[in-house]
């Protein structure tokens, strides 16, 4: 973003000149404006917020895939071992983490980029919640739009609220869970600490024992090259997903989306290479003392409704 | 009415919890794919989630081919369906254990066929680790009979239900059974055209691939020693085989009793607002 300055004079730092006049406006006329339904504001009176405004975040980044060096390297060479669950050593033919610190980081840039992307836009929404004064924003929509040629707009939209009482957190708080969610999560002695994601995407190099699988005569067999690649890229995402849990200083995780993908490079001639990407989403959430309410417990009911 | 309400209160306590906040505090950190009911409902029941859980198998589903006029099982697709699934279970219940879990809840099994390669098909099993805070009243263990974390598709509240109706989950059970419908002879087709009849061997085939998949399903119950099968789905679905090409899976969590009475509290009725 160097040296990139609008035609508002914006140089990408801090909101555009419009989200600030928009905040100010808000800020200044006392007008609460909310992307909550009927049931949510309900949701919200009984965990004690009151909405202060609709809140959003966005960037649109442009990402090619620099960095990528062609077919350069055999499994199993470097990359980061995932320690979740304290796996076995490195086996030789494991596929190559490239995301994170590791000498075949060929698409580091890309996660990079993603990274980025998705913490602007998270960023600029918490920016304008707090300048409104909230303590929290709810329901928020994490979105990403792939638009013409290698751009792509991350978008964060929410309702900032604040809490009615005197203790204020340190950082507001984001969570993709809608004010009913968070008012059965308060009630049960839990607060959600923010969104959170892990993210991880690797190489690995087309062999003997990936093509010899593919044969059209090779009958029913596991394709065993390609379920290391995918698993490991979920299980190195994972990861990443719990340790931002611990970077928050939460206690918990709940997973609201996981999305992998794995597809093709050309990496030379006559040769064929495979990545795989995996995002995990989720809302990290911390557990509190309270002295004030009793968890509520469930209650069986029946709606007298008709089925139609 | 009994029911009250609520009060809505200030959520300091929530906020001096967020104020109060370190990176890299010791926790009991967890992670769950849960929905917050479920997640609240699991607890309720006595369960406190341990952690996501996962396994996957990219497979190679070789081909068979049918004879035209012959309605059969193509049991090789049906092996390769049922082996892919099983291997994927297998691993996620792997994790369970090796987190000392008591049962795995909220499972899906997603099967995604790859773009790069047609008959190439991910088999994906993931679900959340559960360990429960005591054992059950009637003793024993959670796990099922083969010292495995019990694994189960119902939803949380499901999940809940069950636990209250005094009933435990043993396991997910599946069969599956892919099965070639045969093509209608040429005199016969003619001879229908215009007239409303039944098919009989369109009848008998789908009738034939559903029992095969569901007695499939029934065998491994017994062999969990259950007492019967909740939840059950019966899908079909011909993936990229074709139109007269069809696997017909059938899927359920079977359950045992933790005690003799089934009894639950009586709900409470309530008129609804909402239409929906």
């Amino acid at each position: 973003m160097t040296g990139n300055v609008t035609v508002d004079g914006w140089d990408g730092r801090g909101l555009p000149p419009v989200a600030r006049a928009r905040v100010e406006r808000a800020a200044a006329d006392g007008v609460r404006t909310s992307l909550l339904s009927a049931d949510g504001l309900a949701g919200l009176e009984v965990a004690g917020f009151d909405a202060v405004g609709e809140v959003l975040g966005t960037t649109v980044m442009q990402i090619g895939w620099t960095g990528w060096g062609g077919c350069g390297w055999q499994p199993g060479w470097g990359g980061n071992r995932s320690t979740f669950l304290g796996g076995p050593p490195y086996q030789p033919g494991e596929p190559v983490v490239v995301t994170g610190p590791s000498r075949w980081s060929g698409y580091e840039p890309y996660a990079k980029a993603i990274r980025r992307g998705r913490d602007t836009a998270l960023g600029r929404m918490r920016q304008e919640a707090s300048e409104l004064g909230a303590d929290g924003v709810v329901g928020v929509r994490l979105t990403e739009e792939r638009m013409e040629g290698q751009k792509h707009e991350f978008m964060a939209l929410g309702t900032a609220v604040r809490s009615r009482g005197r203790q204020r957190p340190e950082r507001t708080f984001t969570t993709d869970l809608a004010a009913q969610d968070l008012a059965k999560l308060l009630g049960a002695g839990w607060v959600p600490a923010g969104i959170i994601y892990g993210l991880s995407i690797a190489v690995r190099h087309d062999d003997w024992r990936t093509n010899s699988a593919l044969s059209p005569f090779a009958g029913n067999i596991e394709v065993s090259g390609y379920t290391e690649l995918i698993s490991h890229v979920r299980a190195a995402a994972r990861d990443d997903f719990a340790r931002q849990v611990g970077n928050l200083g939460a206690d918990a995780a709940l997973m609201s989306g996981l999305q992998s993908r794995m597809w093709k490079i050309e990496a030379g001639e006559n040769h064929t290479d495979h990545a795989a990407s995996c995002i995990v989403t989720g809302n990290a959430i911390a557990q509190f003392k309270t002295r004030r309410r009793p968890t509520p417990s469930s209650l069986t009911i029946l709606p007298l409704r008709s089925m139609r | 009415m009994t029911v009250h309400t609520q009060p809505s209160g200030v959520p300091d306590d929530a906020m001096r919890r967020l104020a109060q906040m370190r990176p890299g505090q010791p926790t009991s950190l967890f992670t769950s794919d849960l929905s917050v009911n479920e997640f609240l409902l699991v607890r309720e029941a006595g369960f406190r989630p341990l952690g996501l859980v996962l396994g996957s198998s990219i497979y190679h589903v070789g081909i068979q081919f049918g004879r035209w006029t012959q309605n059969r099982e193509l049991d090789q697709l049906s092996q390769a369906m049922y082996h892919a699934r099983e291997l994927a279970m297998t691993r996620m219940e792997a994790e369970a254990d090796a987190l000392g879990a008591d049962g795995i809840v909220g499972v899906r099994l997603d099967i995604e066929f790859k773009e790069f390669g047609s008959e190439l098909a991910e088999f994906i099993a993931i679900g959340t680790a559960v360990k429960a805070d005591a054992p059950p009243d009637s003793g024993g263990s959670w796990r099922n009979r083969h010292n495995q974390p019990f694994t189960s598709d119902l939803s949380g509240q499901d999940f809940w239900t069950l636990i209250q109706a005094g009933y435990a989950p043993l396991g997910m059970t599946m069969g599956s059974c892919v099965y070639h419908i045969a093509h209608q002879r040429f005199w016969q087709a003619m001879g229908n055209i215009g007239q409303n009849v039944e098919i009989p061997q369109y009848t008998e085939a789908l009738y034939d691939a559903r029992e095969l998949a569901m007695s499939r399903m029934q065998a491994e119950a017994e062999q969990l020693g259950a007492e019967g099968i909740v939840g059950v789905q019966m899908l079909s679905n011909t993936h990229r085989w074709g139109g007269h090409t069809t696997e017909f899976f059938a899927i359920g969590t079977a359950v045992r009793p933790l005690r003799p009475d089934h009894v639950i509290a009586k709900p409470q009725l309530v008129l609804p607002l909402t239409d929906r």
